[in-house]
């Protein structure tokens, strides 16, 4: 009876992650909210299913979750500080639950991480995962969910038919635009919609504008610092530039890497990053743009 | 299956243990998706040693929070159903039903057998008396 972990599929797995998780944060008393993938009502579904578990976490104490999960068993796989420019999500692995994402916040709504889980908290649902009850955003927050992946994966949100039925539904798209106001995320709400231009000007525009348009880790990496409201989130972005994933390293080569090897991908990564700010420079003076 | 008398088969009623989340795919065609790279099962390979999948679909059963997850796929995710319903169904009628035979095909003492098993394995519990029934 007992299966290999190869023998269940990706998205019953992530059934269990999220039913795993829920679990852990229960007996520990973390709120988390369940998000994407199997965690959505039917009608905002992605045909692919999910690979993985998204869990938001009450940003405060995810420390705790994590450390939890840590203690079940779970490896961490990869971190905030060196898993993508918004540093928003921890990915932790289990042998027999595959992955979850741990989100101390959702990119587009990063204003104030902790009020706008309160504000997803108050208006959450009870869905069942994996037979398991547990709490997901109310409708309009998974629309908005669902609108600000789709804008961070570069994928159409106005073409997109789950999109599209949400609004011909004036009352329930009253309801997301509502939402959008109450957790701050009007511009990369109107990014997704192609109204971004509205926003020039604004500290999140170049951060959007290089995510729907497209641009190199580095250009992301700096449109992220000009995005940030202090002086403190943009030195810590600008120190965490160079960062190489050792956790990611260390799962692409097996075992954990030596420091030779953590040297040489930094060294990489900085010829990388200085290629492409250059080539970045170049198109601004060929172009005459500051 | 052959007919027989075991009274524990059909007065037994079960629930899902506390602690185990499923995923039930009572059709095949649904969880037919490649895993992880592989390719998808055959229609008609044998899963968990003997069972197909052309009936019953298959249940995932996870007892958290370390695993493993067992699988029971056709007849075995067909008397699982049939165990755990809540409905008041008689499981040996329910499991005559899903497997499309006459009810005196299905052996009591089958069913209770595998109760048993799934018990030991700490996925099902008996389940408590109602006390509003007479």
């Amino acid at each position: 009876m007992p299966a290999a972990p190869d023998l269940v599929p990706r998205r019953v797995r992530a059934a269990f992650a999220h039913a795993a998780v829920q679990q852990a944060a229960t007996r520990i008393g973390v709120r988390v909210l369940h998000i994407k993938g199997v965690a959505v009502d039917d009608d905002l579904r992605s045909s692919g299913g999910a690979t993985d578990a998204d869990i938001l976490v009450d940003p405060s104490e995810v420390g705790l979750l994590l450390a939890e999960l840590t203690a079940l068993g779970w490896d961490r796989y990869s971190d905030f500080v060196t898993g993508s420019p918004f540093g928003h999500a921890a990915t932790v692995h289990h042998p027999h639950w595959g992955y979850a994402d741990l989100h101390r916040f959702f990119p587009g709504m990063h204003q104030d991480p902790v009020a706008t889980f309160e504000e997803l908290w108050a208006g959450r649902q009870v869905a069942e995962i994996g037979g398991m009850p547990c709490p997901v955003p109310s409708a309009a927050g998974q629309v908005l969910v669902l609108v600000l992946n789709n804008l961070r994966n570069r994928r159409t949100v106005v073409e997109d038919p789950r999109v599209a039925q949400v609004r011909a539904d004036p009352a329930a798209w009253q309801q997301v635009e509502a939402l959008v106001h109450r957790v701050h995320a009007e511009v990369a709400f109107d990014a997704a919609l192609g109204r971004l231009e509205e926003h020039r000007g604004e500290r999140e525009y170049w951060m959007w504008k290089v995510t729907t348009e497209g641009g190199s880790r580095s250009a992301e990496w700096l449109a992220r610092v000009r995005a940030e409201p202090t002086l403190r989130g943009r030195a810590g972005l600008l120190v965490r530039v160079p960062l190489v994933n050792t956790e990611v390293l260390g799962h692409q080569l097996g075992r954990p890497p030596t420091r030779a090897e953590v040297a040489r991908e930094f060294v990489h990564r900085g010829v990388r990053g200085v290629g492409e700010l250059r080539a970045v420079l170049v198109r601004r003076i060929r172009r005459g743009s500051p | 299956m052959t007919s027989g008398s075991m009274p524990g088969a059909t007065s037994s009623r079960w629930s899902r243990a506390v602690g185990v989340a499923v995923v039930d795919v009572p059709d095949v065609a649904e969880q037919d998706q490649p895993v992880d790279g592989a390719p998808a099962p055959d229609r008609d390979q044998p899963v968990d040693g003997g069972a197909t999948r052309e009936i019953g679909g298959v249940v995932y059963l996870a007892p958290l929070p370390d695993g493993p997850v067992a699988v029971l796929a056709g007849a075995s995710a067909v008397l699982y159903r049939a165990l755990v319903a809540t409905g008041g169904e008689d499981p040996v009628a329910r499991v005559a039903r899903d497997l499309g035979v006459p009810v005196e095909e299905v052996d009591p003492e089958a069913i209770q057998e595998f109760a048993e098993e799934l018990r030991e394995g700490g996925f099902i519990i008996p389940r408590a008396p109602d006390p509003s029934a007479g």
